[in-house]
């Protein structure tokens, strides 16, 4: 049984939706585990992107930032430096 | 006379018995599949993206996270081949859990396509204080005078 039967992660695309001359078409990522032999598992499915598509204009992908999220891990980041730094300054006081 | 029939019944009794337990699995099975169904659909690209809004020129489209997790089993099973022992049973549980957060909303109108985000403030203040209060911590751990 291989990894990939466990985990699928994958983008997917959604129909595309006409507003005026502009066409957009939602993406996701999404993230499932299913373990085979039990049932259940687990899933984690988030917003990636929009292609924006305009006649005369080549398509681009406009990205879906979680900010949010961004900002929780930058806190977190900014602890762990701010622990490792109060650890390496009070070793060098003392 | 009686000797003969009681084993009969009791044959009958486990056949029933292995019977309504079989039809009671297979009945969990179906639900178990229909929740696993359930449970896939939120992978789907519509699970994260609402219907469109139309107001006026704007087409705004809501955006979300969907993080979804549950397990479960089902089971039965049966006694011995002995009078006293005999008799089925079956049975099941299982539990889950279904998180879903706004992330954004897209604005589509004439002058172009933009993506709001969506700030969830409580979350980001309730991390920020916990990642002050760890700090602060093992500052104080770290300066307070050893006790031996």
């Amino acid at each position: 049984m291989s990894l990939s039967n466990w985990i699928v992660y994958e983008h997917r695309e959604g129909a595309p939706i006409q507003t005026g001359q502009i066409t957009l078409t939602p993406i996701s990522r999404a993230l499932v585990v299913q373990i085979p032999g039990m049932r259940g598992g687990l899933v984690w499915n988030r917003p990636s992107a929009v292609r924006v598509s305009q006649p005369g204009a080549p398509d681009r992908l406009v990205p879906v930032r979680d900010v949010t999220r961004l900002t929780v891990l930058g806190i977190a980041a900014l602890a762990i430096v701010g622990a490792v730094l109060a650890r390496i300054l009070i070793r060098k006081d003392s | 006379m009686s000797e003969e029939t009681a084993p009969q019944l009791s044959e009958q009794s486990t056949y029933n018995d292995f019977s309504a337990a079989a039809s009671l699995s297979a009945s969990s099975l179906v639900i178990v599949q229909e929740t696993m169904e359930g449970f896939l659909q939120t992978a789907d690209i519509q699970a994260v993206y609402g219907q469109p809004v139309i107001h006026e020129e704007k087409v705004i489209i809501p955006t979300a996270e969907i993080l979804c997790g549950m397990g479960f089993g089902v089971g039965s099973g049966g006694g011995g081949e002995s009078a006293d022992a005999s008799g089925t049973g079956g049975g099941g549980g299982g539990g889950g859990r279904v998180l879903s957060r706004p992330v954004a909303v897209i604005v589509s109108s004439p002058a172009g396509v933009e993506v709001k985000p969506i700030v969830d403030i409580t979350k980001i203040a309730m991390a920020g204080l916990t990642a002050f209060g760890f700090v602060a911590t093992m500052i104080y751990r770290m300066t307070r005078p050893s006790r031996y």
